[in-house]
């Protein structure tokens, strides 16, 4: 008897210490995830695991590109589809009266592909003519400025503006070998990232910051209110710029995250601005960040555990509708919430 | 680093938890070893002796109350709704009016979001019996760990029961219940987690139990 209350006290101190050296510590307690499981409004309308590249709005209606495109009312909770062409229908912009789109011809990335401007009012689909296109990596507005990053037929990579019908002057002599994978117009230049530099565009032609270090480059934006440009690095970082043409660089981080108990270098992407001096930026798998750059300048990540697949997704790009703040994912569908005076909203909706 | 700090922050729920289980599992040993003393027979019910055994099987729910965030006093919805929790237990008979054990719970309750948060806590009991009649009064307290997981994240607790359970002798071996217990579950941040996220757990914790005695 002694012999079997000895073996099962053995057993009782290995199990509770294997289950106790298991567990998975967050960067907030267990309670703290419980109270922050706010509701989700989940009617499942996109997927809870759909791709949502990017998206936009046209007077009152959203558009997001999940593969064709969905579209509701601002009003509504209810998404339709509408199909340009055949094909994957992936990147998103306007210019206030017309939808343009990227969409690749094929499954994979050797795929031809186009840009398609549909127009709401008349439901006409054109296909935009750029010359030399093999397919569209992104497309993008600032403001009524429409600009296309794109693959060539010679694989090389450019900028195309849609308003000016013409390639950014001088960027075809670079003969850029990697993709154009953000870009942002401050109102007198283009700034973009390609492989590991940045570079400005104008009408003098393009050139790249040598004041730059060799680095993973993949987001960029403009702040508007401090007239300084930021980028975001896949191994962690974030460059501000002194002033508006990037004379000088300040670097932050590398910010890091745990991940299976291991520190890793947030893999950083697309900004968006939310308010003045408040900037949000995406990661591929640890949710979003923040930025103050009115304050410390840190970047922290959102602590909102609770929605798990939002916290530690793949946050491919953003859209900020006036106070609602919507988080196009990569995998874990599209999410949105509102954001005001420094606090986000008790209700997180997935789509 | 941080596992570190986990396993430093888990030491003492564990310690004390594992010390507390040793000593109750020892006490029945030490009974074997002392002669049994006669008890004086009640009337109108069985009357237990040092060494009597019996399983204790219980199902209800429990209920989440509130979490006190002890950085500030402030008092927290839990954000959960009740869910339903089972328990077994093996009991030893030290006299007529004590009894200890050790008691596993599994139970969990819901999120808004229905994430489920899931409980198993593993305690050491004492028992103070009153009997009245053919009922008895159990007045129990119990210690131990309380292993959790919400979402992907899992984590262990110190856990604190006092319960109140009342008792009907249906025949010699078999006794039918009610208990009312209240979980008390201080939950310490861990290094890495903001120091005002320490809260104290509160459920209520009610089941219908069945006593077999062999």
């Amino acid at each position: 008897m002694k012999l079997i209350r000895n073996i099962l006290a053995v057993c009782s101190i290995t199990l509770f210490a294997a289950l106790a050296l298991s567990c998975n510590e967050g960067t907030n307690t267990l309670f703290d995830n419980i109270i922050n499981d706010t509701p989700i409004r989940n009617n499942n309308q996109l997927g809870n695991t759909a791709n949502v590249p990017a998206m936009t709005k046209i007077g009152t209606t959203y558009y997001a590109a999940v593969g064709k495109i969905r579209f509701r009312a601002d009003s509504a909770t209810i998404w339709d589809s509408l199909t340009l062409a055949t094909g994957i229908h992936y990147t998103l912009a306007t210019d206030g009266a017309n939808l343009y789109c990227g969409v690749f011809d094929g499954p994979d990335g050797s795929a031809t592909g186009h840009l398609y401007q549909y127009n709401p009012g008349t439901a006409e689909t054109t296909v935009v003519n750029i010359a030399g296109l093999k397919s569209i990596v992104k497309v993008k507005n600032f403001g009524s400025n429409v600009y296309a990053s794109y693959k060539k037929t010679d694989n090389t990579y450019s900028l195309w503006s849609i308003t000016t019908g013409l390639e950014l002057p001088g960027l075809g002599a670079l003969n850029l070998t990697a993709p154009i994978v953000d870009f942002v117009f401050d109102g007198v230049n283009v700034l973009f990232v390609c492989g590991t530099s940045v570079y400005m565009g104008s009408t003098m032609g393009s050139t790249a910051f040598d004041n730059l270090p060799s680095n993973p480059y993949a987001g960029i934006t403009y702040d508007t209110t401090l007239n300084r440009i930021m980028v975001s690095t896949l191994n962690g970082l974030i460059f501000q710029s002194d002033d508006a043409v990037g004379s000088n660089w300040t670097s932050y981080g590398p910010y890091t995250y745990m991940r299976n108990s291991t520190s890793t270098n947030a893999p950083f992407g697309e900004f968006i601005m939310v308010s003045a001096n408040y900037f949000l930026v995406g990661t591929s798998g640890a949710g979003f960040w923040y930025i103050d750059t009115s304050s410390t300048w840190a970047a922290d990540r959102w602590n909102g555990t609770a929605q798990a697949e939002l916290y530690n997704g793949a946050i491919n790009s953003f859209y900020v509708d006036a106070t609602r703040v919507f988080f196009c994912t990569i995998g874990a569908g599209l999410w949105d919430n509102t954001y005001a005076a420094g606090a986000w909203g008790g209700t997180w909706t997935r789509e | 680093m941080k596992e570190k700090y986990v396993i430093a922050a888990l030491k003492k729920p564990i310690v004390i938890g594992i010390a507390a289980l040793l000593f109750f599992q020892m006490l029945p040993a030490m009974a074997e070893d002392a002669k049994p003393q006669p008890s004086k027979p009640r009337a109108g019910g069985v009357t237990h002796i040092l060494g009597d055994q019996a399983f204790i099987f219980s199902l209800g729910a429990a209920i989440p109350l509130f979490f006190l965030r002890t950085s500030d006093g402030v008092v927290e919805p839990t954000n959960l709704y009740p869910g339903p929790r089972v328990s077994i237990e093996y009991m030893n008979y030290l006299s007529q009016s004590f009894a200890v054990g050790v008691e596993v719970i599994g139970g969990f309750m819901f999120s808004p979001n229905l994430n489920i948060y899931f409980t198993l806590p593993i305690i050491a009991k004492i028992s103070y019996i009153i009997y009245i009649d053919t009922f008895q009064l159990f007045l129990n307290m119990g210690l131990g760990i309380e292993l959790e997981k919400f979402l992907e994240y899992s984590h262990v607790d110190f856990f604190v029961r006092p319960q109140a359970a009342f008792y009907l002798n249906l025949d010699p071996s078999i006794d039918l219940g009610l208990s009312v217990g209240y979980w008390l579950v201080p939950q310490f941040n861990t290094a890495g987690q903001p120091a005002d996220q320490t809260r104290l757990g509160n459920f209520l914790d009610v089941s219908v139990s069945l006593i077999y005695h062999f």
